[in-house]
């Protein structure tokens, strides 16, 4: 009796499943698997609407002598128009054989525009859409995104690739921006103390190529910065540098800084750097005190030599041009009204009480706020040699 | 050596109830007759139209030359014993007999029995169906005129495969003996590795025409009492005509006849038996077969090879590890590539899903119909390598794995994903060490397919909690399947998943039911160097 | 063990981003204290009854304690609530799925399979439920402490400063929901009945409370420090977001199978759980021999009213946050205590078999 019930639930169980179909199924290659996603907000006809471009796999199937069949991928660029991103991202599919899975997305590039007046709806819809991951690298672009989608890379198999990359590595590496994701920026602009930045990217036109054969490329430099949820302007790469500087902890890093000294030019190789903003209190004045510490090497002396006793002083010398740097970005920070560096969030986080009492007009005391930078540059390696080189005249 | 062995063997009779006695023949007694006319006469018609059964008769050299016959199956007899050891006997040495002992009509028989015959083995019947039972066994009857006991000696010369290495069952390093079809030879190879006399063999018969023997052994003191009673009991509830395998008793004994995993255990090694005796299971040797049935069975000596106990422990602990791996790929691969191709194509890295697209482009089949071909296509290829004789079968993997699979896919059939997969699935089920084990995982490999294509891994996933129930409401003679697992007994996992050195088994499983806890003292082993600590 | 499964199986996907919804970064200090109160009271209270009534389950010692109609009347309330309850969960199953991996399937089919396998379980009966949790237990252990571990790196302490900033109010408001999960527990006082060894039961139960306290905790600790806690309060599952943003290199990523693993072997653990208690309180209540028959129809109940369409997920999360804890509290929490004052008043005990 009982095994026989067991037999029909199992029964039913089948028969209920056969009858209705499989609903989320969907074979591999009937998906466009996007793997760029740009957005931006264009006027059309005097109408504001937003345009969604998507980089996309294309998947061919060639089969050679062999007999078996070898695939290879490149990517194809659409692009779509709608009143609201969604209806965009719709525009997009119309076009496509398959189903479009967003679920590969690794960039998603931000328009100037868009940025500027609706980095809210954005936001919006990137969190929301269960496909896409809260690590999909952001970016905003200098100029709209759908030319950045258009450009071809330069040593990456594919557009999306070299940008994802240059996202999520090499650009931080390099010092020339920073790396923001998707949960970060929105955890940025939903936060009450601290503003955005968003890595810059912009079309370039390498030099080296040709007249004849010129094509774009796409590069990562610099950041945008926001004020609230509003793109307000930019930073340039020495800028840049100097938010690295301050605000970041990086280890393993390149970060090439041309030092001055005694009208002598060498560069400082910086492969470590962290940062410790203390908040400062006296009396009423609210200041800050930035720590910033980097260890590095130095490798082309350019004749300076870097013995024991020399080295304090060539040390002194990195350390002021890194504190140049940094002061510059804050100063810029106050202009654009935008604590991207994240004092006032320490300022909640380790003195609450001090916090509750600035915390509506909170931009305005950082922008009154005194911030210092103390600089400790550490060389720690001069390549091969030791002393420099006395070359006969 | 065989014949301390039977003097052990205590006959389970069959206590049988007269209504079961309505197939078969009838069980009443039908005593020998003291006139040997009559006996010859009996017998001859019970073994009429039997051209194997050979009756002899003769005149004995004693007294007053009394008539007697003996009857015998020659297809089962070793005639040179016959020559050497009983008519040598009773008609030559017969004259020879010690001064003062006077050969009397009333005491010829127990002479017989007790100075003449070289054979270790012998009884006397007086039951003509009794008799012919022990002809059919293969023993030889004698019969004397005037006397209604007849003299059994024991003569069999069957021809038997030589014990060889189990097929099933192949090692590396351990012993390379496996069980034959000889029922006797089986035991001796079981007592050979027991040589204690602890170690019982109950002897029982099922099958109303086949007449199996079937021996039950157990090591008392170690075995669970109530287990032993309950096999026995099983045993004798058993009412076929028929018992040509172990596989016959093991469906009329087991728990479940439905459950999709073994709830008995069989082996051919003779190894394994005696170490699951000695961790107090029961082994039922049947007649003709050279599987051992062992009870009571869970799950994890299905995943457990002889061999784990030959290699280092180390080793074993990693091939065990192995093994798991390969009992999920066997089930679960094919299911999960399903799943995770139709369904969850965010669950792999881009690379890799872009190169999975690349490789499914303008394919006919959906992936789900893909696998499916491909794995029936596999069990095909197994059922037909398994049937044909072993050089055919050879061909026939070549042909099916090699030639269809490269041609399937270069023609832009399948994809070679499935053929990965199929054959990862293959080679995996092919390390489960039980055969058995790997049966019921092939057909849950199909329902677990099936499942994943109409839910995904959900439906992967809700279909393992199923098997997990199934299994966790198995008992095998009222040992919990997943045991010790599920109920969890900690000290028994040394012999699970990982296996601790022998020094350190130190107890025998608890599941099973031991009485005798302790194997072995734990502190043995070389004394260990000093390890640079204090001196005392 | 079962219940460390059956609380746990739930909250560690909702209760970060309830809690962090009110009490923003001190949310992880939330499940560690009044709702461990509330758990072990109920299992307190659910363990005195059950000596006083070592073989009685919870709908047949009302009867004994209230009288016939009384009694009768908590055990159908009992039953409603275990109804309700079990529906929630089926819901909160679906609506899980296909928010995540199955996001075409219709509700109604994942509520029938999980019915299905649940109700096969719970067919089984307790034994059997019990093992597969025995056996599932150390898997859901080893793969939530893998997932802890895989994003502690990912985690900036720093997000969890301020300590303490709007105060404990905060902290009490957002324990209510919390708190009736924990409550959960009641299911013991249908099962006592059941366990061999009733001794260890209560230590067991403690156990297991903190044990689910602690998990917890970390699990909203993590959360917190990777999302921070305005985003974690906007996250409908934050344990599955955080299982998504696991990423080394190229090749450990997209963990997030593994929570599905987790919840769905967990869900479907509760669900057996619930549907056997439920069967077990009908089938007494309404004085039936066996509790199988009566796990039919409500099979059927609990599928049409997991399926009625019209909930969307704010309005299921919205129950549960809610409109849910209340109601739970009272059945949990609040009629047990008034039970055992009865008991102690009437000095009513009973050793024997109902």
């Amino acid at each position: 009796m009982k095994r026989r019930r067991a037999l029909e639930s199992c029964l039913s169980i089948c028969l209920i499943l056969f009858a209705t179909g499989c609903w989320s199924g969907r074979e591999v290659q009937d998906l466009a698997i996007i793997t760029s996603v740009g957005i931006d907000r264009i006027s059309e006809d005097g109408i504001d609407q937003w345009q969604v471009s998507a980089r996309m796999i294309q998947s061919t199937i060639t089969t050679g002598g062999g007999g078996a069949p070898s695939g290879s991928s490149q990517e194809v660029l659409m692009q779509g128009k709608g009143i609201t991103i969604e209806d965009a991202v719709g525009d997009v599919a119309k076009r496509l054989p398959r189903q479009p899975f967003y679920a590969h997305a690794s960039t998603a590039i931000v328009g100037e525009k868009a940025a500027r007046e609706k980095t809210e709806d954005v936001l919006e819809v990137l969190t929301r859409f269960v496909e896409m991951r809260f690590r999909v690298n952001l970016l905003v672009a200098r100029g709209d995104a759908f030319s950045i989608l258009q450009t071809e890379p330069e040593m990456a198999k594919t557009n999306s690739k070299e940008s994802k990359s240059m996202a999520a590595d090499t650009a931080k590496l390099a010092g020339l921006s920073g790396s923001v994701n998707l949960s970060e920026f929105a955890q940025w602009l939903l936060s009450p103390d601290r503003d955005a930045v968003l890595p810059e990217i912009k079309v370039i036109r390498p030099q080296e190529k040709s007249e004849a054969s010129v094509s774009k490329t796409q590069v990562v430099e610099g950041l945008g910065v926001f004020r609230g949820a509003r793109l307000v302007g930019w930073l340039n790469r020495q800028e840049t540098q100097g938010y690295l500087f301050l605000t970041q902890k990086l280890s393993g890093v390149e970060i090439r800084l041309p030092v001055t000294k005694g009208g002598r030019c060498f560069t400082y190789f910086i492969h470590k750097t962290k940062s410790r903003i203390e908040p400062q209190l006296t009396g009423d004045k609210l200041a800050y005190l930035i720590r910033i510490e980097t260890a590095g090497a130095i490798i082309d002396s350019n004749g300076l030599d870097l013995t024991a006793e020399t080295m304090p002083e060539v040390e002194a010398d990195c350390a002021g041009s890194i504190r140049e740097l940094a002061l510059r970005t804050i100063r810029q920070a106050k202009e654009y009204n935008s604590d991207f560096l994240g004092c006032s969030e320490k300022l909640h986080r380790s003195e609450p009480a001090v916090w509750r009492e600035i915390a509506p007009h909170w931009r305005e005391s950082f922008r009154a706020a005194d911030i210092e930078v103390e600089v400790t540059a550490k060389v720690l390696n001069t390549g091969k040699l030791g002393r420099k080189m006395e070359l006969k005249q | 050596m065989f014949n301390k062995m039977f003097n052990k063997i205590l006959t389970l009779r069959e206590k049988k109830d007269s209504s079961q006695n309505s197939q078969g023949q009838p069980k009443e007694e039908r005593p020998l007759s003291s006139h040997i006319e009559d006996n010859l006469l009996a017998l001859r018609q019970v073994f009429d139209l039997c051209a194997d059964i050979t009756f002899r008769e003769l005149r004995l050299n004693a007294g007053n030359s009394p008539r007697a016959f003996i009857v015998f199956s020659d297809s089962l007899c070793d005639p040179t014993q016959i020559n050497e050891s009983i008519l040598k006997p009773i008609m030559q040495e017969i004259t020879a007999l010690p001064a003062g002992l006077q050969l009397t009509q009333a005491n010829l028989q127990q002479v017989i029995l007790e100075r003449l015959l070289n054979v270790g083995k012998a009884q006397t019947s007086t039951d003509i169906l009794q008799l012919v039972h022990f002809v059919l066994e293969g023993q030889l009857a004698l019969v004397i005129d005037g006397s209604s006991a007849a003299i059994i000696a024991g003569v069999q010369g069957m021809k038997q495969r030589a014990v060889d290495e189990p097929t099933t069952e192949p090692n590396v390093r351990g012993p390379r003996d496996g069980f034959v079809e000889n029922l006797s030879t089986n035991l001796s190879l079981i007592r050979r590795r027991i040589r204690s006399s602890r170690l019982k063999i109950e002897t029982a018969e099922a099958g109303a025409l086949t007449r199996t023997k079937i021996a039950v052994c157990y090591i008392q003191g170690i075995a669970n009492d109530k287990i032993v009673a309950e096999v026995k009991q099983r045993l004798r509830r058993i009412n076929t005509d028929s018992v040509l395998a172990s596989g016959y008793i093991e469906e009329f004994i087991a728990d479940q006849s439905f459950s999709l995993f073994p709830l008995i255990q069989y082996t051919e090694r003779p190894d394994r038996t005696a170490g699951s005796l000695l961790e107090g299971r029961i082994a039922l040797v049947v007649d003709n077969t050279p599987s051992v049935l062992l009870v009571p069975c869970t799950f994890l000596p299905l995943m457990q090879a002889s061999e784990d106990y030959s290699n280092a422990a180390t080793f074993a602990t990693f091939i065990r590890a192995l093994r798991f791996i390969a009992l999920n790929i066997a089930l679960l691969l094919p299911a999960l590539t399903v799943a995770v191709l139709s369904f969850h194509q965010d669950f792999l890295p881009t690379q890799l899903i872009e190169t999975l697209s690349n490789t499914r482009q303008d394919l006919p089949l959906p992936i789900f119909v893909e696998i499916i071909l491909m794995e029936f296509l596999f069990e095909l290829l197994q059922e037909a390598g398994a049937r044909l004789p072993q050089t055919i079968g050879q061909a026939v993997s070549t042909v099916g794995g090699l030639v269809i699979g490269q041609s399937a896919v270069s023609a832009g059939f399948i994809s070679p994903v499935t053929v990965i997969v199929v054959a990862l699935t293959a080679i995996a089920s092919f390390t489960l060490p039980s055969y058995a084990a790997e049966n019921s995982i092939r057909i849950l490999r199909f329902a677990m397919i099936i499942l994943a294509a109409v839910l995904g891994s959900v439906g992967i996933i809700l279909g393992l909690m199923v098997i997990l129930a199934h299994l966790c409401s198995l008992r095998s003679f009222g040992i919990p399947y997943l045991s010790p697992f599920a109920p969890l007994s900690l000290r028994d996992l040394k012999d699970s998943f990982i296996r601790v050195p022998w020094p350190l088994m130190k107890t025998r499983p608890r599941f099973f039911g031991a009485k005798e806890p302790i194997r072995q003292d734990p502190r043995q082993g070389p004394a260990q160097p000093d390890k640079g600590g204090k001196r005392p | 063990m079962l219940l460390f499964i059956l609380v746990m199986a739930t909250v560690i996907l909702f209760v970060p981003g309830i809690t962090a919804a009110k009490a923003k970064q001190s949310a992880w200090l939330v499940p560690l204290f009044l709702p461990v109160l509330t758990g072990f009271a109920t299992l307190w209270t659910a363990w005195k009854l059950g000596q006083r009534f070592p073989q009685h389950t919870l709908a047949q010692y009302s009867v004994v304690l209230l009288g016939k109609a009384a009694g009768k009347l908590v055990g159908g309330a009992y039953i409603l609530f275990f109804l309700v309850f079990n529906v929630l969960v089926i819901r909160e199953f679906s609506q899980f799925l296909t928010l995540t991996v199955l996001s075409k399937t219709p509700h109604y089919i994942l509520n029938i399979a999980i019915v299905l396998v649940g109700g096969y379980a719970a067919a089984k009966g307790i034994e059997v439920i019990a093992r597969m949790t025995q056996f599932v237990l150390p898997f859901f252990v080893a793969g939530t402490l893998f997932i802890f571990v895989l994003a502690i790196p990912a985690m900036e302490p720093g997000k969890l400063l301020p300590l303490l900033e709007g105060g404990v109010l905060p902290i009490i408001r957002s324990s209510v929901t919390p708190a009736s999960w924990y409550g959960e527990v009641i299911v013991l006082a249908m099962l006592l009945p059941a366990v061999n060894k009733p001794r260890e039961a209560k230590s067991r139960g403690y156990l297991a409370i903190l044990a689910v306290a602690g998990f917890l905790s970390v699990d909203t600790l993590i959360t917190l420090g990777i999302f921070g806690p305005e985003f974690t309060g906007y996250l409908q599952f934050p344990f599955w977001n955080v299982a998504k943003y696991i990423e080394y290199g190229n090749y450990l990523q997209r963990v997030e199978s593994v929570v599905a693993v987790l919840w769905i072997t967990g869900m479907t653990i509760k669900v057996a759980l619930v549907s056997y208690v439920l069967a077990l309180a009908t089938a007494q209540v309404l004085g039936l021999t066996a509790y199988r028959p009566a796990l039919y129809p409500l099979a059927l109940v609990q599928i049409l009213a997991a399926s009625y369409p019209l909930i969307s997920m704010g309005e299921l999360g919205e129950i549960l946050g809610q409109y849910w804890p209340p109601y739970a509290l009272i059945f949990e929490l609040v009629l047990p205590l008034l039970l055992l004052l009865v008991a102690l008043i009437r000095g009513k005990r009973r050793e024997g078999p109902p």
